[in-house]
């Protein structure tokens, strides 16, 4: 592949979270989030740690282990679904605003509860979201597998338009496998080539 | 096409406007006293990088869309259609020299003239190049017009400012592809 600049073209973001929210409602099945004012920022964190010996003093060292990967994605909304955004909130705070109740609303889950239940994403359970990234010129879409959103800065309220800024993390998740012979809820995590994102585009997603 | 000198002639302005204003029909605006100028405003970033002098000249350019801007001295006119694109252009306000709240939207995801799209297409007929001007979705702006009020015939300068507008920005993932800025065509 040769080198040139590399223009992702306009970006759409998409979401799909977990079946427990409706199969044929917002979010429980592919959904879209919006569009940004301005480009999708994304950053990844890699995560290594050093093994240090005598030999090599105490500062550098002789050997690092990887140790995972996350990455962060900041998008400021412009053009977006308000009742798709509730959702993804909501459900990055454990889901705690079921489906009863009206949009738009912000109910946390009760202190504790896991994104992941153990089950797959976009199973039902799972709090995690599917989140894409469309990318029409350049053909290269972004799908982070397992998201949700970490922080949400400050939104005006007023007369102009209404931007929201969300940061959202994206990490390997993977429900634990339960070996023969282990009981209990948790098993043995097989972090085995976890997936952070790839190349997949909405709605070509292999469940 | 040949070259030759190009006349457009005897252009008279027409808008057409939201359903349900005062405009709805395609309805003359007036004659001007001296010629209309069309200005466009093509907008480009530059892509720089330090291998092509960082950021002193670009090394590549993308383009980002456009504007126009129509202005015109109007001296023959209809004062009530004048009026109507004035209150189109503030968002559909029910009488000349009255505000909608702010934070109004001109174009409301809608489509082209209906009753919630505000934007204004603006026709400049050309009687003897016939190759009439067309612009969508057009506005007054900031300063819509200096109306001089004496003894002498009023010429009143007026702005129309043309964009891009569509009614969903993503466009099937086609941005803007294809919206068009103006045309040669005629609203009827």
């Amino acid at each position: 592949m040769a080198r040139d600049y590399v223009v992702n073209g306009e970006c759409m973001v998409q979401v799909w979270g977990g079946a427990h929210l409706g199969e044929d409602q917002p979010v429980g099945m592919l959904s879209e989030l919006g569009l940004a004012s301005e480009g999708v920022e994304i950053t990844a964190f890699f995560k290594h740690k050093d093994v240090l010996t005598d030999d090599f003093g105490p500062v550098v060292p002789a050997e690092v282990m990887t140790q995972l990967s996350e990455v962060r994605i900041k998008m400021s909304l412009i053009h977006y679904d308000l009742e798709v955004l509730n959702i993804c909130l909501n459900e990055s705070l454990g889901g705690g605003n079921s489906l009863s109740l009206p949009w738009p609303s912000l109910v946390p889950a009760a202190a504790g509860t896991l994104l992941g239940n153990g089950v797959d994403v976009t199973h039902s359970g799972c709090h995690f979201m599917r989140l894409y990234l469309s990318s029409p010129q350049l053909q290269k879409p972004l799908r982070f597998l397992s998201t949700y959103v970490v922080d949400q800065n400050e939104f005006k309220m007023g007369t102009e338009r209404t931007v929201h800024d969300l940061l959202w993390r994206a990490i390997p998740y993977t429900p634990p496998v339960l070996s023969s012979g282990l009981t209990g809820r948790l098993g043995q995590f097989t972090p085995l080539n976890p997936t952070i994102f790839d190349n997949t585009a909405a709605g070509d997603d292999n469940l | 096409m040949a070259r030759d000198y190009y006349v457009n002639g005897e252009s008279m302005v027409q808008v057409k406007g939201a359903a349900g204003s005062a405009i709805a029909n395609l309805s003359q605006l007036g004659l001007t006293d001296d010629a209309i100028k069309v200005t466009p405003a093509f907008k480009f970033q530059e892509v720089s990088l330090d291998a092509w002098g960082n950021q002193k000249v670009p090394n590549e350019i993308q383009f980002m869309l456009a504007s126009l801007t129509i202005r015109m001295n109007l001296v023959h006119f209809d004062k009530d259609i004048l009026n109507a694109c004035l209150q189109e252009s503030v968002g559909g306000a029910s009488a000349f020299g009255t505000m909608k709240r702010a934070g109004t939207r001109l174009g409301n995801s809608a489509a082209r003239f209906a009753a919630t799209n505000h934007f204004i297409g603006v026709n400049i007929t050309s009687p003897v190049a016939a190759l009439p001007w067309r612009f969508l979705h057009c506005y007054m702006p900031d300063v819509p017009f200096e109306f001089p009020l004496g003894t002498e015939r009023s010429i009143v300068p007026v702005t129309f400012v043309c964009i891009p507008y569509l009614a969903d920005p993503w466009n099937s993932g086609q941005g803007a592809e294809g919206v068009v800025l103006w045309d040669h065509g005629s609203d009827s």
